[in-house]
């Protein structure tokens, strides 16, 4: 038995030998960096948070209908809202939106997608601010420190205006806000919702970080990294919907300051470029990284050249364009005598059918046919497969008219701060004409006719809320408004079907109906045992 | 084919085998003096679709319905009075459908009691949209091969093809492949041999597997879309096509044509599946090379030291075009390539030694080493525009819009030892052990140990069962055995499964990366444990065969992708998530009913049952539409509870999930005992339903039936129990979505108050009438004809005139029958119990010749 004994040890030596390397197991990927390495410097912390930077607008795996950014988030915050208006039912995106069975709905992917997106990018702002812990504070580390913290807290304001009530009409220190996340590591235990002073008093203590960081730092190299005054603009949005209207309105004109107001030539342009001296923050979107069908314009544009573009048309509510000067240039980008194509006229019946079976804008087919031709020349590139509606909206153009090529996604410019100043300053009381002078600045570079505002009080609030729908239309603004003012939705007059918006038709103000509150995604609720869920809506 | 699956044997696969080993056993050329054997057979068939469409109302009940669909959105939605709302919606619903199809005028298709026109009938042309994307499928299949082999030597080489147009258009397949198998043993003391297969595959249009949802999808579009509007467009006076310059009918866009008077669709504007079959090119090229060789040297009597090395070579190259007319590609056309190569290198080395001492006592010792690298590499690209139409190549588009490329690598390592033991081949023993190494753990959890044992007694091998006439054989068999797993889940990127990962994502010109995996340091191996007790038996002249076997297995710290939640910034890591098991048994019956000189009659039975349970799960989570928890199965449906219809208001009631103290939910009743009901959903918890997706008992049947030179063989399978969650039927039962095909059981939809109906009303817009629940469940319970098939052979007298040694002619049929609870559901589509909009199952019946000289 020895023998065989010895034979088996030789022949477990000879398998042993030929064993592998200790290293063979060890696999590198090639699409792919540690965190330690792609955080370990400031130098590559940049290149993480240029990936945030591209995060905000570009198409993302995080969802599997593969949603960009804010390309997706802002047209969320319109089609809901009651002056972006969609008159035919068209083709679907947003239709739930419209309907207001979307973010009612915690099942929803809207609610999924805005949820995950925001927390996504908090988690890679903590992740690079975590790691910069005892690092030297080079201005380097400080660009980079300071557009993490301005990042969390533009991030933390969003979530918690759309997920809980706003603090001017609730109360903020029993109102359930959202989980205040500051890292992600073990045991990865979901957090429960802060209350909404808590969340508010971390987007200032973020938001006062990033401004001192950024203040005194040189030029930057793109319109999607954020600087100094950018961070003020965000500190300008958070103070006023909290209702710290002074700050609001110091960090407004801090944020404003040095930015041009553009031309009328410019405002005429389509909103399609980051060039635009009057933008802020927003990203230039190359050809090789382009958004295809979740692109900005798909969602708001007049021409982009998408099946949801040719089928629906997109109008600004008659009511609103109704109240725009007739001196005003803007009144020019809402198209009030476009030919209606959404409607197989019956011109052949015009005389015999009394139930007037033609576009009332146009008397003969002929002139009908003329206006269609002409429009589709000038704003579809001659091609006819666009369907046209009266007050459609010709503010978001395509550079090249009927191409999918990509168009820059515009976050924050000028026109913004001027109005927030103004509405913070009136809001203060006591400040009314200085409101009006900062009013007029602005809006005197858009109206010819617009003579200083001698509004004092609510009526000149009123006034500049009115301007703000106005300057401001389409831009995602809109449903943060409502929340924020306390305003109630009412598309009487609008042009909207009723049968098409059904709840999304009317509903009263926020601060007496949960409606308005967006569910918590139900992934959430599921994954996480410490999450309470908002109020249900009754539709 | 052998299937493996009692513990000891898979031990020696290592990982791979976590799900079990199917060793495919290629042709060998037999040692046949030189001679050469050919055989040859050609098989010609028509494929058409097993599974009938799900059956969907026609023109008139869907405007009838949707009548009611819009009228209750105006009575429930808006608050209209009931009667005017009877009124604008008798008028104004073909202003929500967008197409008439009928002679009647567009405003006077329904009543204001929503009863269709007396004098309506469907004029409009090509509303089947099933009809142009569906076709009569052909299948040719031609296989030739030779084998022979001399004194120290054999082979064996094989040459098919195979070419196949599917029932769906655009849906065709192409194979060639090749084997060669050599053998050689130059020296007593050493074999050598290779096997050798190359196989090229051509395949059109890969659309079909394209997303569940995605617009490209045929059975998708075709399914969904409602029965009024037409493929092509029609007049809508005269309901006929309306012809273009050339006299061709021209398709239907759905985004409506105000010269024709035609208004749109709702639902898929500028959508439309046959245009876009027709338009586009869609093609996939794969080649795939296959190499096992193996080189054995035998030193000394009983002792074996042998190498095997496999190669397996993937090479893929798809082309997708999508044209500029309608679709994705519009308006300038776009086109993208995927091309990636897979290599699978596994290596090993082994020793074996065998004795015999005495009589009785039979060793077998084992000993081996392997390795493993799989890398695949990939590379995609997208450009738009084409320059002309028909070129379908990169330099036939302008502008590039994406270009991506990577590779990922995955390795393991293994050191395994196995001893085999008999005495008197009566009693044997059998123990194995393995060391595994995986790429996919961090090093300090890398490694894993698994082991096996097992016994076996052939008690036909014993005195006093010899004795017994009618047993010809019994064998005893019971074994235990390990087997790791490192598979997460089917992502590449789970190749890295413990690593946290940041991945490119430039920002315009500036370089960037994104977070995108959390990663896992302490993520280990899954380990397989499985127990199996099996007796086999042959009885009565081996007329009566078959085994019993019960078995338990164990998935230990089971791998899976455990969702987070998404405020933590990314919401799955991989963990080891649970433990669970399998057991059931499995009985497999085979008789000889008959055998006489011209006629036999063979019944083959086999019978299986499962049960699924979670023994242990630190952290309980919801997947999709089941839940992970203790004491469940991961089959256990867990969803809202679907209660009936109001009579009064024809609302969807379901009975309120509550949680308790324990985190479990259970039914709500008030204090009378009553159910505690809701009409919106998501006012409950979701709760256990009591079903799952297992059958209780699933198998096959199968007969063989000779008689003189015929032969009759048919296989049937079922299932009997379990539910499936049709989600293809509750889209089809939607709430009154304009333009949404309706299935037929719509027609019981509640309509006024008294109604006394399972299906809820329709009002559209309201998204608490056909949630996902258990409404949904169905019964799995399926009896499908698998296969048939009925030969002649001729008799070789009658052959060997003509040189050869044998000729049988065939027809045979698959999947010719089935019988399951609903049309259009396939019931065998999922273990997990759902269904999608996947390509459903050919139906085949071909005829054949097999002839060999």
């Amino acid at each position: 038995m020895k023998k065989y004994i010895n034979k088996l040890f030789v022949l477990v030596m000879v398998v042993a030998a030929i064993g592998c390397s200790d290293d063979y197991l060890t696999t590198q990927p090639t699409h792919a960096y540690s965190p330690a390495s792609a955080l370990s410097s400031p130098e590559n912390m940049l290149v993480a948070l240029n990936g945030m930077h591209r995060e905000m607008y570009g198409q993302s795996e995080l969802n599997e209908t593969y949603n960009a950014g804010e390309c997706y988030i802002m047209p969320m915050m319109e089609y809901g809202a009651g002056d972006f208006i969609r008159p035919i039912p068209g083709v679907g995106w947003f239709a739930t939106t419209c309907k207001w069975t979307s973010h009612t709905d915690a099942n929803s992917g809207n609610n999924d997608w805005v949820w995950y997106q925001y927390y996504h990018l908090i988690g890679s702002a903590n992740n690079i601010i975590n790691a910069a812990e005892g690092m030297v504070e080079t201005d380097l580390l400080k660009e980079v420190l300071g557009q993490a913290h301005a990042y969390r807290a533009f991030l933390y304001h969003r979530l918690v205006c759309l997920f809980a009530k706003n603090p001017q009409y609730t109360d903020e220190t029993t109102e359930l806000g959202v989980p205040i996340m500051l890292k992600t590591e073990a045991p990865y235990q979901g957090q429960p919702r802060e209350t909404v002073a808590k969340v508010y008093e971390q987007c200032e203590a973020d938001i006062q970080k990033a401004i001192t960081y950024l203040t005194g730092l040189g030029t930057r190299s793109s319109k999607t990294h954020i600087t100094a005054k950018i961070a003020n603009g965000i500190a300008a949005r958070i103070a006023l919907t909290k209702g710290d209207f002074v700050s609001a309105a110091t960090y407004a004109k801090v944020a404003r300051t040095g930015f041009s107001l553009m031309s009328e030539e410019e405002y005429k342009s389509g909103f399609n470029s980051y060039k635009n001296g009057e933008w802020m923050w927003a990203a230039e979107v190359v050809a090789d990284q382009t958004n295809y069908y979740r692109s900005w314009f798909y969602y708001v544009g007049m021409n982009f050249n998408g099946s949801f573009d040719r089928g629906t048309p997109r109008i600004i509510n008659k009511t609103l364009f109704n109240q725009i000067s007739a001196t005003d240039y803007r009144r020019d980008l809402f198209l009030d005598k476009m030919p209606n194509t959404t409607v197989a006229w019956d011109w052949e019946k015009k005389d015999s059918d009394p139930n007037n079976d033609f576009d009332p804008n146009y008397p003969t087919k002929e002139e009908f046919d003329a206006a269609v031709k002409a429009v589709n020349t000038k704003y579809f590139g001659g091609s006819a497969s666009f369907k046209k509606h009266p007050y459609q909206v010709a503010k978001f153009l395509n550079e090249n008219a009927a191409t999918i090529e990509p168009e820059d996604v515009l976050y924050m410019r000028a026109s913004e701060m001027y109005l927030i100043e103004a509405e913070a300053l009136a809001k203060q009381g006591g400040k009314d004409s200085e409101a009006a002078d900062v009013l007029f600045e602005l809006i005197s570079a858009r109206d010819a006719g617009y003579t200083k505002s001698t509004n004092t009080g609510q009526a000149l609030v009123d006034e500049i809320l009115l301007q703000r729908r106005i300057e401001l239309f389409g831009e995602g603004h809109r449903w943060f408004d409502m929340l924020r003012n306390d305003e109630a939705l009412d598309l009487t007059g609008s042009d909207a079907d009723p049968s098409y918006y059904l709840k999304g038709y009317k509903q009263d103000k926020p601060s007496v109906n949960d409606n308005w509150l967006f569910q918590i995604p139900q992934s959430e609720i599921n994954a996480n045992e410490n999450m309470v869920q908002n109020p249900k809506a009754s539709l | 084919m052998t299937i493996l699956k009692d513990a000891s044997s898979t031990a020696l696969y290592g990982s791979r085998a976590a799900n079990g080993v199917v060793m495919i056993t290629t042709k060998q050329g037999k040692k046949n003096q030189g001679k050469v054997k050919i055989d040859f057979k050609a098989v010609g068939g028509i494929v058409s679709q097993a599974i009938p469409h799900y059956e969907t109302v026609g023109a008139k009940d869907y405007y009838e319905l949707m009548f009611q669909s819009y009228k209750n959105s105006l009575i429930y939605g808006t608050g209209a009075d009931p009667a005017d709302a009877a009124q604008t919606a008798a008028t104004g619903i073909y202003s929500k459908l967008g197409y008439n199809p009928f002679n009647v005028a567009n405003g006077e298709i329904v009543d204001a009691n929503g009863v269709i026109n007396p004098n309506a009938s469907v004029i409009a042309k090509s509303l089947d949209w099933y009809d142009p994307i569906e076709q009569t499928g052909k299948r040719q299949n031609y296989n030739l091969s030779a084998s022979g082999g001399g004194e120290n030597h054999n082979f064996y080489f094989s040459l098919g093809y195979l070419n196949e147009t599917g029932y769906v258009v655009n849906s065709d397949f192409e194979r060639i492949n090749t084997r060669m198998n050599v053998n050689v043993t130059p020296k007593k003391w050493l074999k050598m041999g290779t096997n050798m297969a190359w196989s090229f595959t051509d395949k059109g249009l890969a659309s079909t597997t394209d997303g569940n949802t995605s617009f490209g999808n045929p059975f998708r579009f075709a399914r969904y879309m409602g029965p009024i509007y037409p493929v092509y467009i029609v007049d809508p006076t005269t309901g006929d096509y309306i012809l273009d310059e050339a006299g061709n009918k021209q398709y239907d866009h759905g985004s409506g044509y105000s010269q024709y008077g035609i208004g749109g669709r709702p639902v898929n504007i500028d959508r439309h599946i046959v245009a876009e079959l027709d338009y586009n090119y869609n093609n996939t090229k794969t080649n795939i090379v296959s190499n096992r060789s193996y080189a054995e040297i035998t030193p000394m009597e009983g002792l074996k030291i042998s190498t095997n090395v496999g190669v397996d070579i993937q090479n893929y190259h798809q082309k997708d075009f999508e044209n500029k007319v309608i679709g994705d590609g519009a308006p300038d056309g776009r086109y993208n390539e995927t091309r990636y190569r897979q290599t699978a290198i596994n290596w090993n080395q082994l020793i074996n030694y065998s004795r015999t001492i005495g009589e009785d006592h039979n060793f077998e010792v084992l000993l081996g080493h392997e390795s493993y690298n799989l890398e695949y590499t990939y590379l995609y690209g997208m450009k738009s525009k084409s320059i002309v139409t028909g070129i379908n190549e990169f330099d036939n588009f302008v502008t590039p819009t994406s270009l991506d490329g990577a590779t990922y690598e995955k390795k393991t390592e293994g050191y395994f030892a196995r001893l085999k033991y008999n005495f008197q081949h009566k009693y044997y023993f059998e123990g194995s052990f393995r060391r595994d190494g995986s790429s996919v753990f961090h090093p300090d959890e890398r490694w894993g140990n698994f082991y096996s044992v097992g016994a076996t007694w052939r008690m036909d091998q014993e005195a006093f069962i010899q004795e017994i006439n009618w047993i010809d054989q019994l064998k005893f068999r019971v074994s235990y055995g390990e087997v790791g797993n490192d598979r997460i889940g089917t992502s590449r990127s789970d190749y890295y499964g413990y690593q946290a990962l940041y991945t490119p994502y430039p920002n315009a010109n500036e370089s960037g990366v994104k977070w995108s995996t959390i990663g896992n340091e302490k993520l280990t191996w899954e380990s397989n444990k499985s127990f199996d007790v099996a007796l086999e038996y042959g009885l009565l002249n081996n007329k009566v065969h078959g085994s019993i076997e019960f078995y338990h297995k164990i998935s230990e710290d089971l791998l899976y992708n455990m969702p987070l939640p998404s405020s933590m910034g990314l919401n799955s890591q991989p963990r080891n998530i649970a433990t669970l098991y399998n057991q059931g048994w499995e009985i497999g019956l085979g008789a000889t009913v008959i055998d006489n000189d011209d006629f036999k009659w063979n019944v083959d039975v086999q019978a299986s049952t499962v049960k699924n349970e979670i023994t242990k799960i630190p952290d309980v989570f919801i997947s999709g539409s089941k839940r992970w928890a203790k004491g469940h199965s991961i089959y256990d449906y867990y969803l809202y509870d679907y209660y009936g219809v109001d009579p009064n208001t024809g609302e969807a009631l379901y009975h309120v999930w509550e949680k308790g103290v324990d985190g479990e939910t259970y039914r709500k009743y008030d204090d009378n005992g009553n159910p505690v009901l809701t009409t919106n959903e998501q006012e409950s918890e979701k709760g256990y339903t009591g079903d799952s997706s297992i059958p209780d008992l699933f198998g096959s049947i199968s007969n063989t039936i000779d008689y003189k030179n015929w032969q009759l063989s048919f296989m049937f399978t079922y299932a009997i129990g379990g539910k499936i969650l049709d989600y293809n039927y509750r889209d089809l039962m939607h709430g009154g979505d304009y333009g949404d095909a309706l299935h037929v059981d719509m027609k019981n939809a509640w309509k006024k108050p008294g109604d006394i109906t399972d299906v809820p009303r329709l009002q559209n817009g309201n998204s608490h009438l056909a949630p996902t629940s258990d409404r949904w469940l169905t019964d799995a319970s399926y009896l499908s004809l698998k296969n048939v098939n009925l030969s002649y052979t001729f008799p070789k007298s009658m052959i060997s005139d003509w040189g050869l040694n044998s000729l049988k002619v065939f027809a045979s049929g698959e999947n010719l029958f089935m019988l399951a609870k609903r049309d259009g559901l396939n019931p065998q589509e999922a273990f997990s119990g759902t269904t999608s909009n996947v390509y459903l199952p050919s139906r085949v019946v071909s005829f054949g010749v097999n002839v060999s000289f």
